[in-house]
């Protein structure tokens, strides 16, 4: 019972930080996290920032061509930032 | 297929010297004298004049742009920091500068797609190069 209590108290500070809309991740920061992920799948080749269709900041997933699989497990949103996935084809070196 | 894999690149880039300056113009055909440079940003409207397609316009709809990059059959590269804009070259267009509506100097172009052109940010090309306007 001791312990479960020392871990409450360990835990209030940590959830306090992360309730607090200052220390809440850039959408720099939450691209980096994870376009390393979304790079590795079939057909994603490129991953940037750009906006939505209704102006907002979004993470932009491109693909080569039709891949429906990446399409459907890409979220709609990454710690609420919203997704678009465009098809963009292959880039090439020009 | 193999693929290989280089490194995280941030420009594609190299420094050329004429072995006659008298070939040279310092202005860019079809844009004129450059006027100093600017960091590229979401929104802003963009020109080049290239080998291949000539004079074109885009806008940048994408920075921090990571993407993977195709040299010939099977070799990727990764790209990091990069501008994205639509499409406003073919292959012959790298190498183009890309300029504001100011003329101010913001990337090299190096590589697109049939709806997409990658674009290098002139700093990180200034910064690899050890050169400045």
């Amino acid at each position: 019972m001791r312990i479960v209590a020392i871990c409450f108290v360990l835990l209030i500070p940590v959830l306090a930080l992360g309730d607090d809309p200052g220390m809440s991740p850039s959408i720099q920061d939450v691209k980096k996290q994870n376009e390393a992920q979304l790079l590795k799948m079939a057909g994603v080749v490129s991953v940037g920032i750009g906006l939505d269709s209704k102006g907002n900041q979004a993470i932009i997933v491109g693909l080569d061509g039709s891949h429906p699989e990446t399409e459907s497990s890409i979220p709609a949103t990454l710690d609420g930032f919203p997704v678009v996935v465009q098809t963009v084809g292959s880039i090439r070196a020009q | 297929m193999t693929k290989a894999q280089a490194e995280d690149n941030l420009v594609n880039a190299a420094i050329a010297t004429p072995l006659n300056s008298a070939d040279i113009k310092d202005e860019i055909f079809n844009i004129g004298p450059i006027q100093g440079t600017v960091s590229g940003e979401l929104g802003m409207s963009i020109k080049k004049s290239g080998r291949t397609t000539g004079f074109t316009t885009g806008e940048i709809q994408q920075v921090d742009v990571s993407a993977n990059v195709q040299y010939g059959a099977g070799q990727v590269a990764v790209f990091t920091d990069q501008l994205l804009a639509g499409a406003m070259s073919q292959g012959g267009d790298s190498g183009s500068a890309v300029l504001d509506e100011g003329n101010r100097l913001t990337g090299l172009l190096f590589a697109g797609s049939e709806t997409t052109t990658i674009i290098n940010r002139i700093e990180n090309v200034f910064s690899a190069l050890g050169i400045s306007l």
